[in-house]
């Protein structure tokens, strides 16, 4: 009797996050690339949050997506702080320069063929951050400072400086393509 | 040019529409989080704590760790350079079927018929989120492989690899153990995987193609 309880709350569980992610994992997908800058980490972040909502999802407390945008700021600071401590060892230089440096991919491009999203990683972390919650997924100034574990205060703070950035990023690089 | 803030977060705004049509969340990430989450159930309550702790922290390192491969082996001889597309007795290591019961955790019925490799000793499956799998990897494309093991303990799974034809060797390793993994590696060919984890041990092969 015991195990089909269990059975029947996993089984509740499954379909409970299955409803979750179905609802908010595009949306969870696209704050990760603000985040992270690069779509294949954004899914490995979001892959690596899901991870762990669903480990405590009978245990969360409060708004589900809440939590997530949380776990996927902190998931990103996390990738940052590791690859800093242990970058990549690139072995096959061959094959590695036919994808070209990053610098040289982006020397390439122009403000209206990658779109202002690229200048995001220019913002520091916690900008970055404040942006794309705030605006990007529209959460209101005490959500973010939830979400960030920072003052509302500091959230307006940020908002401005990294709005304001943004656009002297965005305006210089049209000039230069001009 | 852009004057105020209002018309700033109006281009974040599009260019994330714009950009966001063309990227969804692949809807095996569903899967592979509940399959990590059942790959727990059976163990003492503490014991499953601790497992889900350590995968959390996994965030991070997927991304990186699992995707770095190290040392490249001696310098090969001359005249004996990897090839460049796995043979075909390779590729038929990868098939489409229904996974083996105990690596079903977590997929929804739909999902039991996936691209995998099973190990030479039936102890583990590597789910291919990408077929084929590709060397270099596509742009915003990762060698995606969900690593499930009968017995999966509870140490980290290092991954030794050896292209066929060739002395090229590559490593990499799962700090959490079986589990999801972005696996590239430096040449296109067949390669010849020996997985480790928790005492166990077992092999595949893999093909990559260019």
């Amino acid at each position: 009797m015991a195990q089909m309880a269990a059975a029947s709350d996993q089984r509740l569980l499954h379909e409970q996050f299955e409803r979750f992610v179905n609802a908010n994992g595009d949306r969870l997908l696209h704050t990760a690339y603000g985040l992270c800058g690069d779509w294949q980490q954004a899914e490995d972040l979001v892959q690596s949050v899901l991870v762990r909502i669903v480990a405590k999802w009978d245990r969360i407390t409060g708004d589900p997506l809440g939590y997530a945008y949380r776990c996927l700021v902190r998931a990103n600071i996390d990738r940052w702080r590791v690859a800093r401590r242990r970058p990549e060892v690139v072995t096959d230089p061959a094959s590695m320069a036919a994808l070209g440096s990053s610098a040289e991919r982006r020397s390439t491009t122009t403000v209206d063929s990658l779109g202002v999203l690229e200048f995001l990683p220019t913002l520091p972390s916690r900008q970055r951050a404040i942006v794309v919650l705030r605006y990007l997924q529209d959460l209101s100034e005490s959500q973010t400072a939830d979400a960030l574990g920072i003052s509302v205060g500091a959230v307006k703070s940020g908002a401005s400086r990294g709005l304001a950035r943004l656009r002297i990023e965005m305006n210089s690089a049209r000039e230069v393509n001009q | 040019v852009i004057t105020d803030d209002e018309q700033t977060i109006k281009a974040l705004r599009n260019a994330m529409a714009a950009q966001g049509r063309d990227h969804r969340l692949d809807p095996a990430a569903t899967s592979a989080a509940l399959a990590r989450l059942d790959a727990g159930v059976g163990r003492t309550r503490h014991r499953v704590g601790e497992y889900l702790a350590v995968a959390a922290t996994f965030a991070a390192v997927a991304g990186v760790a699992v995707g770095v491969y190290a040392a490249r082996g001696s310098d090969s001889s001359a005249g004996s350079g990897p090839r460049q597309s796995a043979s075909s007795a390779c590729s038929a290591a990868v098939v489409t079927s229904a996974l083996p019961e105990w690596a079903r955790a977590g997929f929804s019925p739909d999902a039991y018929v996936n691209p995998h490799v099973t190990g030479a000793g039936g102890k583990i499956v590597g789910v291919l989120f990408v077929d084929p799998l590709r060397s270099p990897p596509r742009a915003g494309v990762g060698n995606k492989i969900l690593w499930v093991a009968k017995d999966p303990g509870t140490g980290p799974l290092v991954i030794q690899a050896r292209l066929d034809g060739s002395s090229q060797t590559a490593t990499s390793t799962v700090d959490e153990g079986p589990g999801p993994s972005i696996l590239d590696l430096p040449a296109p060919g067949c390669w010849q995987l020996t997985l480790s984890w928790s005492g166990q041990t077992d092999s595949v092969a893999l093909p990559y193609v260019p």
